[in-house]
């Protein structure tokens, strides 16, 4: 069982990835409550051990509603993630191999790409083709591609010059059997430390673009759009923005901590923060 | 030979690139480009002229490189087309807005660079003492803080409850030097939180690198005092390259600055930005894009061109 965490960070990581996983695949199991439930008598009450987070202002639970929240969060960072790893892991594996003017055209574009600034790139997106959680996957996958392409890019070509990759290429193993079984499973440690900071960063656009009404629209349930909603009751009913914030802070928190753990796992020799 | 004729070939196709892309974007929308660019009042039967003259102006009916051809003479001659809301030329829209964005993340630099310093030296100088896992736990939540969340939370607490600060709005820095103050404390703390927590990582990571190198270990032995040793050996190792750093995280800044502009009512390019886009006003939207992109690509140029001067050997 040696791929079981040991450090206590390390389970204390996996577990919150653990719930934040059974949070979007079967929300019922963590709460009794129904995050769309209307309950008059119980309008923005205070937190209480029936609500811990206090109740929203139609009486739904706001814990419930920030569980609920989890599968459109984890959908929208794993998707864009996933979308942005399929296109820049062959184009980056093949930049890095193949050097020449693949490797510069490639690089070329992906410089361009990562020139916008993500939030504006995302307004444009937005402009023309209307918000929603499919365009905030695509745009955010969209950026996502050149910063795992350059990550790929650059280990690919660490590796190249390796002895076990020159006497692969040698003995005339072909290039695409090199890259997908000699190369690919040496750079998975790297993409691992790169996958939990995008993700913060996917979190953390999603909260700002559906506050500002372009991202995830209401009432579809994720914590911006909660964020968005409960921007009215900072003064009435402060638990409520506060205990959202503070859950998109702390998941934020935890996945660019998951980062820099990866990163030291990866590489022992160089610290990182 | 392409990479002797390098940076400058290199930085036009990247403009290039980024311009084009801003042009498919227009055309990636279903339905008529036109009527994207015309907005709200592209339904009304009495503007029906107005939807013929923009078809006219930016040639849609006409092949899609015709259309490229018009759009690329219309950027390199600085018209970036008129507001359908206004009527008003964007080029000076953006203008008019672009020294409050400005101001206020010159300032918010300003603000984070020296705090980062210190606490990135020093907890890489008392490195796995609890000061440092306290600077560094921090740094990281910093960085995970939404921006207008914790800049809203400021708001209610400094500018409703009490009433030490204006809640929103603007006072240029030359008619009212203490309101432009009043009015950016709260924007420019809410948008330096981000930047002291990734420029304290960064600068921990540097300078517990730095430390461990030779010269300092020399240093160190020729009983060179710990304090000059970390703020004046280390740091001219360890902090030229945050200039490069900070170059890459202004496109950050601004994205942060769109939301934070919003939830401080200032009217700066994100205001602008944002009012462009819920009102429909793709040429405002396309403009706005274009001219940030462009100035942070300048910007990202420059920090590589200070970094190359102060730093010899990282030209490549």
């Amino acid at each position: 069982m040696s791929f079981l965490p040991r450090s206590p960070s390390a389970i204390f990581l996996s577990t919150v990835g653990l719930l934040a996983v059974v949070a979007a695949v079967f929300p019922q199991w963590l709460t009794p409550y129904d995050p769309t439930g209307i309950d008059v008598t119980a309008l923005l009450a205070a937190p209480s051990w029936r609500h811990p987070f206090g109740t929203d202002e139609l009486g739904a639970d706001v814990l419930a509603r920030v569980i609920y929240g989890v599968r459109l969060e984890l959908a929208i960072a794993l998707g864009s993630v996933v979308l942005a790893g399929v296109v820049a892991i062959p184009c980056g594996l093949l930049a890095g191999y193949l050097g020449g003017w693949v490797d510069w055209v490639l690089t070329l574009v992906a410089d361009s790409i990562l020139s916008f600034p993500i939030v504006l790139f995302a307004v444009l997106i937005v402009a023309s083709l209307g918000a929603s959680v499919a365009t905030l996957i695509g745009v955010l996958g969209f950026v996502f591609v050149p910063r795992i392409f350059r990550l790929v890019r650059g280990q690919t070509q660490v590796i190249r010059a390796t002895g076990f990759v020159r006497a692969a290429r040698a003995m005339g193993v072909r290039t695409p059997t090199i890259l997908v079984r000699h190369i690919l499973p040496n750079i998975l440690g790297p993409l691992l430390v790169i996958v939990p900071q995008l993700m913060a960063i996917a979190v953390l656009i999603e909260a700002g673009l559906s506050f500002v009404g372009l991202g995830v629209q209401p009432p579809q349930i994720s914590w911006g759009s909660l964020l968005l909603v409960s921007k009215n009751y900072y003064i009435a009913a402060a638990w409520y923005p506060l205990a959202v914030g503070t859950v998109t802070t702390l998941a934020a928190a935890a996945l660019v901590f998951g980062g820099d753990l990866a990163a030291a796992a990866v590489n022992p020799s160089r610290r990182r923060v | 030979m392409l990479r002797t004729a390098a940076p400058y070939l290199r930085f036009f196709l990247i403009l290039w690139i980024v311009v084009t892309v801003v042009f498919i974007s227009l055309r990636l929308a279903p339905g008529d480009p036109a009527v994207l660019l015309l907005g709200p009042t592209a339904g009304r039967q009495d503007v029906a002229e107005n939807l013929a003259d923009i078809r006219e102006r930016y040639g849609l009916d006409r092949p899609m490189i015709v259309q490229y051809g018009i759009y690329l003479t219309d950027i390199v001659t600085g018209d970036l087309g008129n507001s359908n809301r206004s009527d008003r030329p964007v080029i000076g829209l953006i203008a008019t807005a672009a020294p409050v964005t400005i101001n206020l993340i010159l300032l918010s630099i300003l603000v984070a660079i020296p705090i980062a310093v210190f606490l990135g030296m020093t907890a890489a100088r008392y490195r796995n003492s609890p000061y440092d896992i306290t600077v560094r736990g921090v740094a990281t939540l910093a960085m995970a803080i939404p921006s207008f969340w914790i800049g809203l939370l400021f708001l209610n607490f400094f500018a409703i409850s009490t009433i030490w600060l204006p809640a929103s709005g603007y006072a240029p820095l030359s008619e009212d030097p203490l309101g432009f103050l009043r009015h950016m404390l709260l924007p420019v703390t809410t948008l330096a939180i981000y930047l002291v927590g990734t420029l304290t990582r960064f600068v921990y990571t540097e300078t517990a690198d730095t430390l461990e190198q030779d010269y300092i270990t020399v240093s160190r032995a020729m009983g060179i005092r710990p304090r000059s040793l970390l703020f004046r050996f280390a740091a001219r190792n360890s902090l030229t390259p945050m200039i490069i750093v900070v170059g890459v995280e202004i496109g950050t800044l601004i994205g942060g600055a769109v939301i934070v502009e919003e939830v401080f009512g200032l009217p700066g390019l994100g205001r602008l930005l944002l009012n462009a886009v819920l009102g429909r006003d793709y040429p405002l939207v396309q403009g706005c894009v274009l001219a940030i992109t462009v100035a942070v690509i300048l910007l990202n140029l420059l920090a590589e061109f200070i970094y190359r001067r102060l730093n010899p050997q990282a030209a490549e």
